[in-house]
Parts: C-alpha cells; sequence; structure tokens
C-alpha cells in the first residue's frame, strides 16, 4: 500500500493536546507525527483510526534539535 | 391536534387515517448515512462506523423535508425545505454552530438561525456556512486559517454574519478543506482561508491564507452560475457549460492560482470535486479527472499524463445515464468515504 498523500510539514498543524503534526485523514481523523518521529528522521504520519498513512515532506536539520511549538490554540468564542 | 369541532365519526375516520399516516411516516426513512461515525456524523445517534446505509435520526416535525445535506470533515448540515437547518457529528471547532464544542450524534436544529429562511449550506473539513434568502452569509466553526472570512482567525461556536458581504448577495457557498469560496447573485466569486495551493485565486507570494474574502479574478465575459471545492480544490461553471479549475493540481504536481477553463468542447451539466479527484456530467456522459492511486474510481477510468494546464477531454469516459442523482451517490461513495450525503427528494 502507497501513501495517501505527501504533505509538507507547513501545511501540517501542531496539536498541543496530540504533541503532534497533524493533517486531516479523509476518514475523518487525524493524520499524526510526534516531534521524537521527526527529530528521528521518520516521514510517516499515520492516522489512527484508519489504515491510510502520509508521507511528510520536511528538512530533518530543521527538527534535529527542535522543540515543541508553543501555539496557544484559541478556543471558540461567541458572537452573537 | 385540533379535534374539537369535528363530529364523533369523521372524528374517528380521521383518528384512523391519522394512524395509519402515522405508521406510514415511522416505515419512511428520508435520509440515509454510512462510513465513519466515530464522532457521530452518521446522525444515527451512535459513534461507531457503518458500511451500510443508516437512516438519520431526523425530529419527526422534520421528517420529509430534507431537502440537501452538506458533509464536511467528520460533521454534516441538513436544509430542509422550509430553510430550516439541523447539524450533527463533530463539534471541536463549533462548526455545528450551537453554542458549544461537543460532538453530537443526531440531527439538532441550529437554533441560532430560527428567525432566517435558509437556502444554502456547505460544510469544510471543520467550517460551516449558512446563506439566508436575502443573500446574507452566517459562518462558524474552525477559523484558523482564515476559512471563516472574518478578519481574524478565531473560531466561532454560533453562527455570525460575514460583514463583508453585509451590503452584497451572497447565492451559494463551496468550502474546501480549509478554504471558503462564496458566489454572489451578480456572478463574482470570492474566497478566503487557505490559500497555499492556490484555492482561492492569485495571491501575494508566501501568503499562507487570507482571512479577509477577496475576489477571485480570471473569468472573463461569462457568468458563474455554479462553484465547488474539496479538499485544496476549487471549480466554477458559467452560463454556457465552460468549467474552471484552480488551486491544487488534480493531475501532476503543478498548482494553478487562477482559474482555468478545461474542457472547452465539452457542454457540462454538473461537477463533482473529490480530494484527489474530479467527475464531470456533459451530455449523459461522465468523465473524471485525477489519479487512480487510491482505487477509488472505476477501472475505465484512467490518470491523463498531461499536466493540468494542458486538460483536454479525456480520452476515456464512463457512459452514464445522465441522472443527476446517481452522479450525486457516486460523488458520495468515491469522495466522502465517511460521511453520507445521499438525499432523497
Amino acid at each position: 500500500m502507497s501513501a495517501y498523500d505527501e504533505v509538507e510539514i507547513e501545511d501540517m498543524e501542531w496539536n498541543a493536546e496530540l504533541r503532534a503534526y497533524t493533517y486531516p485523514c479523509p476518514c475523518g481523523d487525524l493524520f499524526q507525527i510526534t516531534l521524537a518521529d521527526l527529530r528521528l528522521g521518520e516521514d510517516i504520519a499515520r492516522c489512527p483510526s484508519c489504515s491510510l498513512f502520509l508521507t511528510v515532506v520536511y528538512n530533518a536539520e530543521d527538527f534535529a534539535d527542535a522543540k515543541e511549538p508553543q501555539k496557544p490554540s484559541p478556543r471558540p468564542v461567541a458572537v452573537a | 391536534m385540533e379535534k374539537a369541532t369535528i363530529p364523533a365519526e369523521a372524528a374517528a375516520a380521521a383518528q384512523e387515517k391519522e394512524e395509519e399516516e402515522e405508521e406510514e411516516e415511522e416505515d419512511t426513512v428520508w435520509a440515509w448515512s454510512w462510513g465513519a461515525g466515530t464522532d457521530g456524523q452518521l446522525g444515527n445517534g451512535g459513534f461507531q462506523d457503518h458500511h451500510l446505509p443508516q437512516p438519520l435520526l431526523f425530529p419527526p416535525r422534520c421528517r420529509g423535508r430534507v431537502s440537501f445535506v452538506a458533509g464536511g470533515g467528520a460533521h454534516a448540515i441538513a436544509l430542509t425545505s422550509d430553510g430550516e437547518v439541523f447539524t450533527w457529528g463533530r463539534g471541536t471547532h463549533g462548526q455545528l454552530g450551537h453554542g458549544d464544542v461537543e460532538n453530537i450524534p443526531h440531527p439538532k436544529f441550529v437554533k441560532f438561525l430560527e428567525n432566517y429562511t435558509i437556502t444554502c449550506v456547505s460544510a469544510g473539513w471543520n467550517h460551516s456556512g449558512f446563506v439566508t434568502d436575502s443573500g446574507q452569509l452566517f459562518m462558524c466553526g474552525d477559523g484558523s486559517f482564515g476559512q471563516l472570512g472574518s478578519g481574524d482567525n478565531h473560531p466561532r461556536n454560533l453562527p455570525f454574519e460575514v460583514v463583508h458581504f453585509a451590503t452584497k448577495h451572497v447565492e451559494k457557498l463551496a468550502f474546501g478543506m480549509r478554504h471558503s469560496l462564496v458566489l454572489l447573485k451578480d456572478n463574482s466569486v470570492y474566497g478566503f482561508g487557505s490559500a497555499r495551493r492556490g484555492q482561492i485565486g492569485r495571491c501575494a507570494r508566501n501568503q499562507k491564507f487570507y482571512n479577509v474574502p477577496r475576489l477571485v479574478d480570471g473569468f472573463p465575459n461569462c457568468n458563474i452560475e455554479n462553484i465547488y471545492a474539496n479538499g485544496d480544490h476549487s471549480a466554477a461553471l458559467d452560463e454556457s457549460g465552460q468549467l474552471y479549475i484552480w488551486g491544487r493540481a488534480l493531475i501532476g504536481e503543478h498548482d494553478d492560482d487562477q482559474p482555468r477553463p478545461v474542457f472547452p468542447s465539452l457542454s457540462i451539466s454538473q461537477m463533482a470535486l473529490g480530494w484527489h479527484h474530479a467527475l464531470v456530467l456533459s451530455a449523459g456522459k461522465l468523465y473524471t479527472i485525477g489519479a487512480y492511486r487510491h482505487q477509488k474510481l472505476d477501472p475505465l477510468v484512467l490518470p491523463s499524463a498531461e499536466p493540468a494546464q494542458q486538460l483536454d477531454p479525456p480520452t476515456t469516459s464512463h457512459n452514464h445515464d445522465g441522472s443527476p442523482f446517481h452522479l450525486w451517490l457516486y460523488h458520495v461513495i468515491s469522495n466522502t468515504r465517511i460521511k453520507f450525503l445521499g438525499t432523497c427528494n
């Protein structure tokens, strides 16, 4: 089985809860790859809910000593 | 039910008839769903996947009136013939519009919109849009890529009116994974959200997204009548049946940030976009664009080796009876996999 898609790391979103970079999977869940995986040069992001996986395109040097991104994820707000 | 003025015999007959109707109503299902269901997106009351169609659990009062269903990443929006809206499935980003971030496994009336008559709805990966009969646009859900058109990147869990269109008349919506397309009554097309693959038209270099609607240029002297979006793809169809496609390349690797006319020799009546392919209906024949790599398509379908900007009518076509319902269903099966979208008219 081949990768469902090839996605650049820039197009993935850091998910602080999962502590992983994520990308939408057509099954409704998220493809995921952890920072530790990236540090090791891993380039496969798997979906925990189905059999699909992605190839992640990134520069290994950028992630050799990378730390977790500190992006606060905004909570939904109601605007009446 | 009011029965006070009905004579006893007639009342009994009416009651009998009513019971028959009720029985019939109970047996009548108007919409089904199947596929992935772990976020409640099947709307059958559960959180399980299903391989076979499940009846959607609509409240009795809206049975038989569902006219359209839009499927997002893991949520769905149903529109009734009276202009009411129901949503269900994943609510983590507020995309259900109920004022919270709960997942809901059955269709729930969107109370916020109860005083509006909704004429068009669309669902992106985690965002939702609703158009009123007076041309207003309401949005809710994930805004992290600017796909709500609000001028910021915050999520909203209740629908809000997009002020950019306050003085304009919105007619149709088409949402992709992280972008939104809007068609106005004057036939102009606007896009906002992720711009990485050219899906909202020509943008400044290195601009990853726009959170304010911008005009999509590139439809010279033609009236756009319909718009389509899915994944990072966008498309529009004009009144003469000319199709335009832009965004992520369906074939090859060259994304296109401006609408490109395709199949100039065909008069196209309908199209549907998937994440990696498109279906086009013209004169009763179904054409496909895109790669065969996921084995989702009919074996007759072959990928074209030509780059997207040189698209010619494909050499293979699939005979089709021309029924839009079938095209719709096909779209549903091949594209969404997770959700349903089979509405019964």
